[in-house]
Order: C-alpha cells, then sequence, then structure tokens
C-alpha cells in the first residue's frame, strides 16, 4: 500500500498531471465512483453527502485519500453546478475542470512564493516548495508544479529587479553628485601668490567662543520685535559693535548636515539627509581638524552630542546632551550654561569653546515659533550672550595687561565670540524644508576689538596702536593698528551689515583667516570681505582674498563636471570666463605690489576677486541643478516598463473570476533562453574585453554604457512579460469587459482617485498637500459605500411607519417577507452607523496633527491662543489640555487592553482556542506592558529606581513575548474532538486564522503606543476602532462583495490601503523631510545603533501602514475562511460550497495576498514611474529641491515599504504551512490507522 | 399616443434648454452688476441657491402636469410638489452641511458660508430629485442604484444630479494650490464648479432628450407608483 509506488505506475500509463484524475480513472473501472456521483447528483439534497460521510469515501480509497481530500470540494462544487449531467464522459471534463482549479490553486501559491523571493530571501524560497509539495502529491504533478513556480520567480524577478534598477539609476541621475576631495589641507598646498614675496596673513584672533543656538531663526534677532527680548545684543549690533549677517543655509535644514556645513563648509548633497541618523565622525576637512592640528588649540565642548560623534577624541573637555528628549526644554540649557564660569575662569586652559544651545528648538518642535515659552527663552539666550560678552572683554583685558606688566613678546591675540544658528525654523516650528524662515540662521560675529572700534574713546585700540608704534615691526603688525584710522575714513562700517545676507558656509573660510588656518579643502564658502579689509594691512587683505579664489579654482578644476582633467581645459566658456577674470585679478594684484604707492589697483583687484568668488558660488550651485539626463530617461524607462507590467499581471489575476482558470504566461522559456544567452554575452564583454586596459576608454566600457545596456534588458524582458500578459487568456478576458462589469460603485472612485492622485503629482502645492488628497479620496470612497445603506434607512422608516398604519392586514407570507426585509435593512442601518462613525472619527483624525504649509501663516494663529491643531493644543501648557492629554494617553492604553481581554476570551470559549492558561499569561503580560508603558510616558517611575530607558525596555520585551505567545497559541491550542473529519478545515485553524492578525495588530498597537508622542496615542487607539469596525463593514459586506470576485476583494484591500494613507498624514507625517518624527526614535535606545533608531524611526514613519497591512491580512483571513467554508454558514441555500481544508483556506488567502501584494506593487510602481515623469518635467522648477526630491525620497521609502510587506505576507504564510504541517501529521497518521483497521474490517 | 410622445420629447429637450439659459443667467447677471461670489459669498450662495431651487421647482410645474402619461408625476398635486420640494431642501442642506464638514470644511469657522454652499448644493440635486421622487425610499434607491431608467425625467435627473455633484466634488481640488487667488478660498471654489457642473449636467439633459429613442415610449411610464 505504498502511495508512492501506485503514482509512479499511473504516471506511466496517462500523462493527466492531476492525481485525482489518475485515481478516479483508475477507480471509474469498478464503476465504483461514478455510481457514487450517479447518486450524489441525482439527488441533490444529499449533496454533502460528501463531507458527510468521508469514512465512506476513505474506505474505498484509502490509499488516496490524502490527495482525494483536497479535491474532493472542488468536486463537489463542479458536481453540484452541473448536476443535471450524469453520464460519465461530462464526468471527465467536470473532473478536469477540477484538476484545473487545483493547478491554478498551486500556481497561486507558486506566485505568493514568487512575491517572497522577490523580497530577498532565498531561504524562503527554499523552504517552500517543500510545503507545498508535502500537502500534495509528487510525481508530474510535481514537476510542472516546480517550472510553473521557477517561472513565476523568474518574472517576478525580473521585474523587481527592473523596478530597483530603475530606481537606482533614475537616483543616480538626479541626485547631484559631490565631488569632493579627499584629506586636509595645509598652507604647503597653497598656490603661491603672485606677488613677489610671499606675504604671509596674520591671525587676528587668539580665542574662539562659538556659540549655536539650534533653530534661532533670524527674524528672532532682527525683527522690531526683537529688540525687546534680545536687548543685549540687538544694542551691540545697532551701536556697530558687532557684525550680523543672515546667514542663508542651504536644504535640508536639519541639524547635522547644517553643523556639517558650518565646519567643513561643503554644502552637503541631498542624499546626506539620510546620513543625519547615522552621524558618524566628519571625515571631511574642517575646522575643527585645523584647529587641533594645524594651530594647535585645545577646545571644549557643551552642548548636542552629535558633535562628539560627528568629532570623537577633539575636545579637552566636553559634556553632551541628548537632543532626543524634545520635551525639555530647560534643563537642556542649563547643562550647557553651568560650565560657563568654570571655563571663564581658568581661561588660559583652552583655546576654543563651542556651545550648542538645544533648548530653544524644542521649544520650537514642540509649540512653535509663538509660543510663551520662547520669548523667555530668548532673553535667556540674550543673557548668555550678555556673560560670554563680558567675560571675552575681560579676558581680552586681562592678557593684554599681564602682556602691559609681563612684556612678552608675541602680544596675546584677542578672543572671538561667534554666535550663529544652524538653521531657521517655520511658523509652526518645524525645519528641514527651504521656506524663507527655515534657511534664515542668524549670524553675529562680536570681539573687543569690534566692541571698542566705534566706541568714541576707543582705548583699547589706542593702546594698541601705540604699541605697534613702539613696535615698529612689520611682521608684529596687527591689523587693526590701520584699520582704527582708517575705520574713521572709511564708509564701511558694521552698521551696514545689519542683516545682510551670507551663505552659511561663508563663516569657514572666513574663521580660517582670521585664525590662520588653511582653509578646509572642499569649503565652498567666500570669505566675508569687511572682517579683514578694515583690520588687515591691504596686502595681506589682498592675499586673503587670492588665496580663497585659489581654494575654490583647485575644487573647481578637480570637478570633471567643470574641468576635463585629460586635457586640462575647462568644459564650458562659463568655466574659462571664470579662469580669465582670476588672471585678470591676478595681474592687478602682481602691478599693485610692484607699485603699492600710488595706484587703486588694489582696490580693481579686491573687486574682481570678490566677482570671481561670487561667479564661482553661481557655478558651484549651478551643479545642484545639473542632471544626466540620459540615465534619467533609462532609469524612467525601467521604472515604466515594470510598473506596467505588474499592473498588467495584476489585472490579469484580478480579472481571473476567482482562481478558475489557469494563470499563464507565454513565452516564458524563450525569455529565460534569451536572458541566459544575453548574460553570457555581457558577461564575456565585460569580464574579457573590458578587463583589458587599451579598451578601458573606449566607449562600450563606460559606466553609462553598462547601465544602458543592463536597463535596455530588464526593459524589454518585462515589456516582454507583459505583452505575454496581454496576450493570455486571462487578459483578453478582462478586455471583453466581464471583469469591468463586475465591479462596484467604490470603483469609480477608486479609479478616479487614483488617477487624480497620479495627476496631482505634478504640481508642486499639490505635493505639498498632498494629504489634502488622500483626506479627500478616503472621505469618498466610504461616502460611498455609506449611501446604498443611507437609503435603506429610509426603507426602515417607511416600514415602521407603514406597519403602524396596517398592522390591521398581515397574512403569513407578508410578514415573513417584511421580517426578511426589516433583517437586511437593519444589518443596513448597522452598516451605515458604521460608516459614519468612521467618518466622524476621520473627521477628529484630521485635525489632530496639522501637516502642509498651506495654512500655516495664517495670523489668528499668531496670538498664541488659537491652536492650529488639536494636537498643538494639548501639548501646550494649561491645565485643562494637561488633564485632556493625560485622560487620553490613559484610554489610549486601556482599550487596547480591554480589546484583548474580550478577544482572549472569544477566543478560550472557540473550539480549538487558546489554552486558558496561555490566555492567562499573556493577559497579565499584557497588563504589566500598559503599566510600563505609562508609566514611561509620564515618568512616574522615579529614576534613581529605574531608568526611563529600562521602562521602555520592560514594554519591548513584554511585546515580543506577546508576540511569541500570538504565534505559538496555535501549536498547543486545545484538541479537536473530532479527528475523523478531514474534509471540513479544523476548528482550530479556523481560530487561529480568525484571531491571530487581530491579536498581532493589537501587539503593534501597544509597540506604537511606546514609540509615538504621547497626544498621538489615541490617534492608535482611534485607527483600532476604525479598523475593526471597518473589517466588520467588509466582512458584511462579503455577501454583495462574493458576487464581484476578486474585483470586490481588491476593492476592499485598496480601501484599508486608503484608511491607511489617511491615518499616515494625521498623524502629521507629510512630503517634506521636516515632519519626520525622531522623538520617539531613541525609545529604550542607550547607546546609538543605527539599525535600531532606523528601524524605529521606519516604525514610526510608517506606523498607519504597517497597522492598516495587518488589518488587511485580518480582511483576507476572515475572507478566506468565509470563501472556504461558506457551505456551513448558509445552510439555507440549496448550493452548497463544500468546506474545504485547511489547506484549501491557505491557497486561497495565498491567493488574496498574491493579488492584493501584486496589486500592491503595480499601483506603487506606477506611482513612482508617473512622479519620476514629473520630475523629469519639473526638473528645472523652483521647488525641485525643496518639494519634488524629497518627495522622491518617500516614493522610494514607500517601494521599500511595499517589498516589507510582501516579505511579511510570504512569512505569514510560511507560518501557516508550516503550523498545519506539524498539527495535522498527527491526525493524518490517525486516520490512516482507522481507515486500513476498516479496510482489514472488510476484508 | 406616440405623437404625443414625440412632441413631448422635443418639448422637454427645449424646456431643459431653456432652463439651463435661465439658470446661467442668473449668476451672470449678478456678477455684472458687481455681485461676485468673491465678494459676498453667503450672500450670493443663498440668492442662487432660492433662484435654483424656484426653477426647478417651476420648471416641475410646468412641465410634469403636461406628460399625462407620467402617472406619479401628474398625479402630484401642486401643493405636494411645493411640499416635496421645501422638505428636499431643508433635508438636503443639512446632509450637504454635514457632508461638507466631514469632508473637511472648517468646523468652527465659516459655518454660514459653509451652511449656505449646503443650502446651494441641496438646491441644484436635492429639490429636483426630491419633486420627482418623493419621500418613497424605493424611488430613490431605483432611481440611484438600478441602472435601467424608465422615464425620461428619471435620466435627466440622474444627469443633473451626477453632473453638479461631481463638479462640486471636483472643485475642491483647487483650494490647497498656492496661487493664492481670491477664489481658492473654501467654498467659492466648490460653488463655481458645482454651478458649471449643474449647467453640463442641463445641457447633456437637453441633449439627451433629443437623442431618446422611442423604442422605450411606453417605459416613459414611470414606475414609481407601484
Amino acid at each position: 500500500m505504498n502511495i508512492n509506488n501506485k503514482d509512479e505506475d499511473f504516471e506511466n500509463q496517462d500523462l493527466s498531471p492531476n492525481p485525482l484524475l489518475r485515481s478516479i480513472r483508475k477507480l471509474s473501472d469498478p464503476t465504483v465512483f461514478i455510481d457514487y456521483i450517479n447518486n450524489n447528483s441525482s439527488n441533490n439534497d444529499n449533496t454533502n453527502n460528501l463531507d458527510q460521510n468521508p469514512d465512506q469515501f476513505n474506505l474505498h480509497h484509502s490509499n488516496d485519500h490524502q490527495h482525494f481530500h483536497h479535491h474532493s470540494a472542488q468536486l463537489d462544487s463542479n458536481n453540484s453546478s452541473n448536476n443535471n449531467n450524469s453520464n460519465s464522459p461530462e464526468q471527465q471534463t467536470v473532473l478536469k475542470s477540477s484538476s484545473f482549479t487545483n493547478i491554478s490553486l498551486n500556481t497561486s501559491s507558486d506566485n505568493m512564493m514568487m512575491r517572497k523571493s522577490t523580497s530577498g530571501i532565498s531561504t524562503s524560497g527554499a523552504t517552500s516548495p517543500n510545503l507545498i509539495t508535502s500537502s500534495s502529491g509528487g510525481g508530474s504533478m510535481k514537476k510542472s508544479r516546480d517550472s510553473t513556480r521557477t517561472v513565476m520567480c523568474l518574472v517576478s524577478l525580473v521585474l523587481v529587479s527592473t523596478q530597483l534598477l530603475g530606481i537606482f539609476l533614475f537616483a543616480q541621475g538626479f541626485f547631484p553628485r559631490k565631488a569632493s576631495l579627499e584629506g586636509y589641507n595645509t598652507f604647503q598646498n597653497y598656490q603661491a601668490s603672485c606677488t613677489e614675496n610671499d606675504v604671509q596673513v596674520d591671525p587676528q584672533y587668539g580665542k574662539l567662543v562659538f556659540m549655536l543656538v539650534d533653530a534661532f531663526r533670524s527674524n528672532f534677532l532682527f525683527s522690531e520685535d526683537a529688540k525687546e527680548h534680545m536687548k543685549f545684543t540687538r544694542s551691540l549690533i545697532d551701536t556697530g559693535k558687532a557684525y550680523s549677517y543672515i546667514a542663508r543655509a542651504n536644504a535640508p535644514t536639519v541639524t547635522l548636515p547644517r553643523v556639517k556645513a558650518l565646519l567643513s563648509g561643503g554644502i552637503p548633497s541631498f542624499v546626506d539627509f539620510v546620513n543625519n541618523f547615522n552621524s558618524k565622525d566628519l571625515k571631511d576637512d574642517n575646522i575643527l581638524y585645523q584647529l587641533k592640528h594645524s594651530a594647535n588649540k585645545s577646545m571644549v565642548f557643551y552642548g548636542d552630542d552629535t558633535w562628539l560623534k560627528l568629532f570623537p577624541e577633539y575636545f579637552k573637555r566636553h559634556d553632551g546632551t541628548t537632543s532626543f528628549y524634545v520635551a525639555d526644554t530647560v534643563e537642556v540649557d542649563n547643562n550647557v550654561t553651568r560650565h560657563l564660569d568654570e571655563e571663564f575662569q581658568n581661561y588660559q586652559d583652552w583655546d576654543a569653546m563651542f556651545l550648542h544651545y538645544l533648548g530653544l528648538d524644542h521649544i520650537g518642535h514642540l509649540e512653535g515659533p509663538y509660543s510663551h515659552l520662547m520669548h523667555p527663552k530668548q532673553r535667556e539666550i540674550d543673557d548668555i550672550i550678555k556673560r560670554i560678552h563680558q567675560e571675552v572683554l575681560r579676558i581680552d583685558e586681562e592678557q593684554l595687561e599681564q602682556w602691559n606688566s609681563t612684556g612678552d613678546k608675541p602680544k596675546p591675540l584677542p578672543t572671538l565670540f561667534v554666535f550663529c544658528s544652524d538653521h531657521g525654523m517655520n511658523e509652526i516650528g518645524n525645519h528641514g524644508g527651504s521656506t524663507d524662515s527655515e534657511t534664515s540662521a542668524v549670524l553675529v560675529m562680536m570681539s573687543s576689538v569690534y566692541y571698542h572700534q566705534s566706541d568714541p574713546k576707543p582705548s583699547h585700540a589706542q593702546e594698541d596702536s601705540s604699541h605697534a608704534n613702539e613696535d615698529s615691526l612689520e611682521s608684529h603688525n596687527f591689523g587693526r593698528i590701520q584699520e582704527t584710522h582708517e575705520s574713521d575714513i572709511l564708509p564701511t562700517t558694521p552698521q551696514q551689515s545689519i542683516g545682510r545676507e551670507v551663505d552659511q558656509v561663508d563663516l569657514v573660510p572666513s574663521l580660517s583667516f582670521l585664525f590662520n588656518l588653511p582653509i578646509p579643502k572642499n569649503s565652498l564658502g567666500k570669505v566675508i570681505p569687511e572682517l579683514f579689509e578694515n583690520f588687515l594691512p591691504t596686502e595681506q587683505y589682498l592675499r586673503v582674498l587670492e588665496i580663497n579664489c585659489q581654494q575654490q579654482l583647485d575644487l573647481l578644476k578637480n570637478n570633471a563636471l567643470f574641468w576635463n582633467l585629460k586635457e586640462n581645459k575647462a568644459q564650458s566658456q562659463n568655466v574659462q570666463n571664470l579662469v580669465n577674470l582670476f588672471v585678470d585679478a591676478q595681474q592687478y594684484h602682481s602691478s599693485w605690489s610692484l607699485t603699492p604707492s600710488h595706484s587703486h589697483f588694489h582696490e580693481n583687484a579686491a573687486n574682481l576677486y570678490k566677482e570671481f568668488l561670487e561667479n564661482i558660488h553661481e557655478e558651484f550651485s549651478r551643479l545642484l541643478t545639473s542632471f544626466d539626463e540620459n540615465l534619467l530617461i533609462i532609469g524612467l524607462l525601467s521604472i515604466g516598463s515594470s510598473a506596467l507590467v505588474t499592473l498588467l499581471i495584476s489585472t490579469a489575476t484580478i480579472s481571473m473570476s476567482g482562481h478558475q482558470s489557469n494563470f499563464e504566461i507565454k513565452g516564458v522559456s524563450f525569455a529565460i533562453t534569451f536572458i541566459g544567452i544575453v548574460a553570457t554575452v555581457i558577461g564575456i564583454h565585460f569580464g574579457f574585453i573590458c578587463s583589458n586596459d587599451l579598451n578601458q576608454d573606449k566607449y562600450y566600457c563606460t559606466k553609462d554604457f553598462r547601465y544602458v545596456l543592463l536597463s535596455f534588458i530588464c526593459t524589454t524582458l518585462s515589456l516582454l512579460i507583459g505583452f505575454n500578459a496581454i496576450i493570455s487568456r486571462n487578459n483578453l478576458k478582462l478586455w471583453t469587459n466581464q471583469g469591468i462589469a463586475q465591479l462596484r460603485k467604490e470603483k469609480y472612485i477608486i479609479v478616479v482617485g487614483t488617477i487624480l492622485h497620479l495627476i496631482s503629482l505634478f504640481g508642486s502645492s499639490l505635493v505639498e498637500e498632498e494629504h489634502q488628497t488622500w483626506y479627500y479620496l478616503t472621505t469618498s470612497v466610504i461616502l460611498l459605500q455609506i449611501t446604498p445603506h443611507s437609503i435603506s434607512i429610509l426603507t426602515y422608516f417607511n416600514n415602521t411607519l407603514n406597519k403602524q398604519s396596517s398592522s390591521s392586514n398581515n397574512n403569513l407570507s407578508m410578514s415573513k417577507n417584511v421580517g426578511l426585509q426589516q433583517h437586511q435593512t437593519k444589518i443596513s442601518y448597522k452598516q451605515m452607523f458604521i460608516l459614519l462613525s468612521i467618518l466622524f472619527t476621520l473627521r477628529i483624525m484630521r485635525v489632530w496633527n496639522q501637516t502642509g504649509i498651506k495654512w500655516l501663516d495664517d495670523p489668528q494663529l499668531l496670538d498664541g491662543k488659537t491652536f492650529i491643531d488639536f494636537g498643538r493644543y494639548l501639548n501646550s501648557n494649561q491645565f485643562t489640555s494637561n488633564v485632556l492629554l493625560w485622560t487620553l494617553s490613559l484610554i489610549s492604553i486601556i482599550v487596547p487592553c480591554i480589546y484583548v481581554f474580550k478577544l482572549l476570551e472569544e477566543l478560550k470559549n472557540q473550539k480549538g482556542g487558546i489554552l486558558s492558561k496561555l490566555s492567562f499569561l499573556y493577559k497579565i503580560i499584557i497588563i504589566i506592558q500598559s503599566i510600563a508603558l505609562f508609566c514611561y510616558k509620564w515618568e512616574y517611575i522615579p529614576v534613581e529606581l529605574l531608568e526611563n530607558v529600562f521602562v521602555a525596555r520592560i514594554v519591548y520585551l513584554c511585546f515580543i513575548l506577546l508576540m511569541t505567545i500570538t504565534f505559538l497559541f496555535p501549536f498547543f491550542s486545545k484538541k479537536d474532538r473530532i479527528i475523523m473529519n478531514t474534509i471540513t478545515p479544523p476548528s482550530w485553524f479556523i481560530a487561529t486564522l480568525k484571531y491571530v492578525p487581530t491579536l498581532i495588530v493589537v501587539n503593534l498597537t501597544m509597540l506604537f503606543l511606546l514609540i509615538h508622542r504621547t497626544h498621538n496615542m489615541i490617534l492608535l487607539t482611534m485607527m483600532g476602532g476604525i479598523g475593526h469596525f471597518y473589517l466588520k463593514y467588509l466582512l458584511e459586506d462579503t455577501g454583495r462583495r462574493a458576487k464581484s470576485g476578486m474585483v470586490g476583494v481588491s476593492v476592499g484591500l485598496i480601501c484599508i490601503n486608503w484608511l491607511g494613507q489617511f491615518g499616515y498624514f494625521s498623524f502629521g507625517n507629510s512630503n517634506s523631510l521636516s515632519t519626520i518624527d525622531i522623538s520617539g526614535s531613541y525609545t529604550g535606545v542607550i547607546d546609538y545603533n543605527q539599525y535600531v533608531v532606523g528601524a524605529l524611526t521606519f516604525l514610526i514613519g510608517y506606523t498607519s501602514q504597517i497597522f492598516f497591512f495587518f488589518v488587511g491580512l485580518a480582511y483576507s483571513t476572515n475572507l478566506a475562511i468565509k470563501s472556504v467554508s461558506s457551505g456551513h454558514h448558509e445552510p439555507s441555500l440549496m448550493l452548497p460550497t463544500p468546506p474545504g481544508t485547511s489547506q484549501d483556506i491557505i491557497d486561497e488567502l495565498q491567493w488574496y495576498s498574491l493579488v492584493g501584494t501584486l496589486l500592491d506593487c503595480g499601483l506603487k510602481w506606477t506611482n513612482v514611474f508617473v512622479f519620476s515623469l514629473c520630475v523629469i518635467v519639473q526638473r528645472f522648477h523652483l521647488f525641485i529641491w525643496t518639494v519634488f526630491s524629497p518627495k522622491y525620497i518617500y516614493e522610494v521609502m514607500d517601494v521599500s515599504l511595499v517589498l516589507v510587506k510582501a516579505l511579511l505576507l510570504a512569512l505569514f504564510i510560511i507560518y501557516l504551512r508550516i503550523l498545519t504541517s506539524i498539527r495535522e501529521k498527527p491526525i493524518y497518521e490517525n486516520i490512516l490507522n482507522q481507515s486500513s483497521s476498516n479496510l482489514n474490517k472488510e476484508e | 399616443m406616440n405623437n404625443n410622445n414625440k412632441i413631448s420629447k422635443y418639448k422637454i429637450s427645449t424646456s431643459y434648454l431653456v432652463l439651463s439659459i435661465l439658470f446661467i443667467i442668473f449668476p451672470m447677471g449678478l456678477k455684472s452688476i458687481g455681485i461676485t461670489i468673491e465678494n459676498y459669498t453667503v450672500t450670493v450662495e443663498i440668492l442662487l441657491s432660492l433662484y435654483i431651487a424656484s426653477l426647478h421647482l417651476l420648471f416641475s410645474l410646468y412641465l410634469y402636469p403636461s406628460y399625462s402619461q407620467s402617472t406619479t408625476l401628474s398625479q402630484t398635486p401642486t401643493s405636494l410638489k411645493i411640499q416635496r420640494a421645501l422638505f428636499g431642501f431643508v433635508i438636503g442642506t443639512l446632509i450637504f452641511y454635514f457632508i461638507s464638514i466631514l469632508y473637511g470644511a472648517p468646523f468652527f469657522t465659516s459655518i454660514f458660508r459653509t451652511l449656505c454652499f449646503g443650502l446651494l448644493i441641496s438646491s441644484m440635486t436635492a429639490v429636483p430629485s426630491a419633486i420627482i421622487l418623493g419621500s418613497n425610499p424605493q424611488n430613490w434607491k431605483d432611481l440611484y442604484f438600478y441602472p435601467s431608467h424608465n422615464s425620461i425625467f428619471d435620466t435627466c435627473c440622474t444627469i443633473v444630479v451626477l453632473c453638479s455633484l461631481f463638479g462640486a466634488w471636483i472643485g475642491a481640488f483647487a483650494i490647497p494650490l498656492d496661487w493664492d487667488r481670491p477664489w481658492q478660498v473654501w467654498p467659492i471654489s466648490c460653488v463655481y464648479s458645482s454651478l458649471l457642473g449643474h449647467f453640463v449636467g442641463l445641457i447633456s439633459s437637453t441633449v439627451y432628450c433629443l437623442l431618446y429613442s422611442d423604442n422605450s415610449t411606453n417605459s416613459l411610464v414611470s414606475k414609481h407608483n407601484k
């Protein structure tokens, strides 16, 4: 009785791929089986015979039952649908069709496997075949399935790799390529001056105090209002005792790139933003390096510990404050300020002090620039500035006195105090984008020199000059000696520089010259002339400009875009003109140096140098808008083709009514051969021909050529697949309108909405306000879903009215009819209520977080009493809002707990549900978790007892435990009593499928609650409610949905996806990089770990999508159960759809998830395609860097999200397969034993 | 009988054309005397909605009784029609106000604007359908959820209502654009687009009536009295 032997025997006889068919053909000889079917079809009422008497069946075919019970379901359904045919040839066709069903089922499972393999997991791909083959027979069937699976794997591999390659190429062509120079600059690297004797530039300052205030935007200092709050600083500026500038920062205005720019002078490329979370030490040449290594200064640092990560071991003393606890606005600054006294006491000990104040940024993030905390903070900063300034003056005085008394030769240099900010903030306190207020930072230079220069009695300076006159040594000549006299004559006074705009990077070369350091190599800044013109002798001033120009030219000549490195000439006329300009300037310079006494050539030279610097800066910023158009087009082609094909395939799969037909792709073997040949040819080409040095420069060996070739192949292949998909039978069916006719009402909105959304991507403001589109579309879909029910409610009222009026005459049939109708209207009523409350909740979610920038500058918001969104109200420090926040957070923690309790009770009472012990454990863990969560949020546990980080870790631990229980309980669930009944899916399996996704959702909710901000916690609860009830609605709707087949299912899935988008934006996310919420990314993290932080950021950002993805999973599982075992639920219907086994359910689920994923991928990729097209069209748009490129980064992230979702689905299905294979093995053995014993008895 | 129908077909068509012209004249006239929607949003909304509602009512009073085959409508006395129109107007206003709020109209500010927008939409959609359909939900269901219509008025009413609604719906897409035009303020763009949609609906009803084939003359008898 060896099954395999039998299979092989019959394989030789007929080539039918189906073991069922084989077994039936074999059995048709003794006509037992046909008799059975005849019986069955002749009396319809007993069509359930098959599953009622499985034993009887097993009796006859005990050796084949393992195959059979998979197919009995289909067999029966087909049988009943064709129940008029009872002669054997038609039976054969019926059986054949059932065998087709089987194939397509497996195809679907293969497709699912393919999705998973696309996600880059090769090991799971290896395990899946075993699982599938173990569930169904071997032999030729296995072979054909294997080939189909390989085909689908290859197809999907081609599609995904085309997509990814396309995105990669596109990004390569789109994002600016930064050519940064390696190594550090030294004085030796400087080119010689054009003058005959090499002029040395003298340092002007000896000490540096560098105070950086995060997010201090320029109008905090320069507006009229600021006179009151920044009293001291403004008085300095207004009286001309300090140089002040608006420092224009480049996007992205996030702290790390800005700090890098402030210190290295380079403009970080856009991609650097991603590295904001990954602050590894700065390798580029920078001021700090030069201070340490060239000038040998000792440095101290207090403030944001990002610096310590950027510059490990640079500082003599340091105290870093973390920027993660955004809620803290006071301590974070006190931690910096408390060091000042001590440091200024022993000022001999250090040469440069860096301070980074974070409090203002925190206030901005919490409450915006009009917060009531902002003015006190500004005053605090003003006080600090005043204090430092006085200290600086004191230090200079003391040093000078010391020098006077001791009479050392080198005169001590004064101290420079730089007050600046890294970026501004917008009207709601965020930053990251490039609006005017975000990019306008401040830069104020203060020192005793500036302080005294416009003093009525410049005592200090006069003292200097007297010394200098005594010294009369040129090499020890201090610039300001001449300056004090000249400044009276020259019109340039600091007063004119109020609010003058400079680039943020200009600070770097200026500082370098002020301290006489080599300019950092990649600095793109130009010196601020007035800091030198009046304080240095003219020849030094000219030399400063010259060095700066030479350094810029050096940078230019090292960039292949400007300079042809091989032929050593300029790439364009513009660049050549620049070089000529520089040569002109040098000529003036040198001729002036020969005859310095009587000529104005030095002014000409200085002006030309400045012009050169301006122009070269423009040239460099033009670099930002240079694209490699070839790569863009190639990338676009690849993205587009794969998007098109995926859409085609997904529509093809949807249009298949159920999975009754076989999905096929023609010409795949040809394509595979084609790939093979091409791959070999390419391998030979690049491997052998191009490895030869002689051919290195040929066009066919260039990098571009390689890209072109690769993308050409990918595009061709995916188009090939696409055409095959079009030609295939299913799509023909779709085009003949069968599928479309079945679509439901919502589809109009879905189709129109998708197209509208795609169109909206072309407008910059619609990209900025994308949330409005999604809010609008989601509301529309749900409103459309309400409409039929809202009319039913009218019917309901009407009926009750009618009943009252006509209660006298009711016969039996009428009342029955009315009763049925009333039942329906009751359901309708419930449905409408559900949808209405969902709409209400969505409306509330909308006001929770304001995103987008259109209505930010509403004058109403400025008074500090009106709030732009509810979240801001909750965070304002009023009593009512605090109480409300506390209550809401408590509710949002308690609700999931109660829900879980209810779920567990239900699950426990189910047949084959969770063991009561496990359920008890689950409850205890979730209670511990919620308590820890609440304590973490409100910091109830004193730090001495347990640090908050560890409280967070308790929550993590509980989450892991809960997940483990969720996934493991089915293995230990209650045993089924009815083991014999193998055709119905075991109840434990149904329980598992029904409850596991929901439990996952709840567990995830607890995790999300932890990492989200306190005021957003309640949003998760709202989302949970929406998910729960919407699922209920959709499943109730399935009756109607089932008629429309997969179309209905995919409409449901898309609706859930749209809800996910809605939630995503309601959390305050937008298409600007400034809204990425990283405050929670460090929850429970002690040491910086970029992977953990990255993953947490991903989770925070995509909370809603992930949440609704699992809701969608729950939807699919419930639907799968419903559709497979619907025979049980509606016994009144005469058409029985007999229940399937657990394998059938999994197959069904796999089918749904396959369709869902394909659709998801298709839509997302179309999105990427359209957006890429939009980027190409708009590449010279004003907002290309501020609106479109962040959005592009988001799009790429979305693609990864889709892949992650596919991976999760695949993992879930693998889990189910493992589960069933482990759980059902003993049952099979049991049945085998029993049936064999039955057989023995008969014999 | 057949002859009668043919005459009535052209009559209906012309009356729809007249209706559309009358409808579009009023806002244009308002604009020419300097009352634009941008300046006096609420006033114009109220004026327009009253005007449109009364237009539809007059239209029904004028047209429907002469149309003897349509049993429901001919049986509907004038007072009932007015009653229905008023009822539909009020209920529709509330419903559309509610829907606008759900769609994201500001809740605390510009309450009147939103309410009057509801009034306007209601006058364009709820009034004509309420006059035809009355309060029987089955009629509403038949009209809007089943593709086959039996009466020329049914189809025209559906066209007009759907066009106006679609117009109002699509108009909101202009609001978030950063052009800073006065008409981008809620609900002005929606008012404009819904007016346009209504006009398009009326015109297409005109065309539809002309193209209406006589094959289904018997179906001109409305089934609403079932």
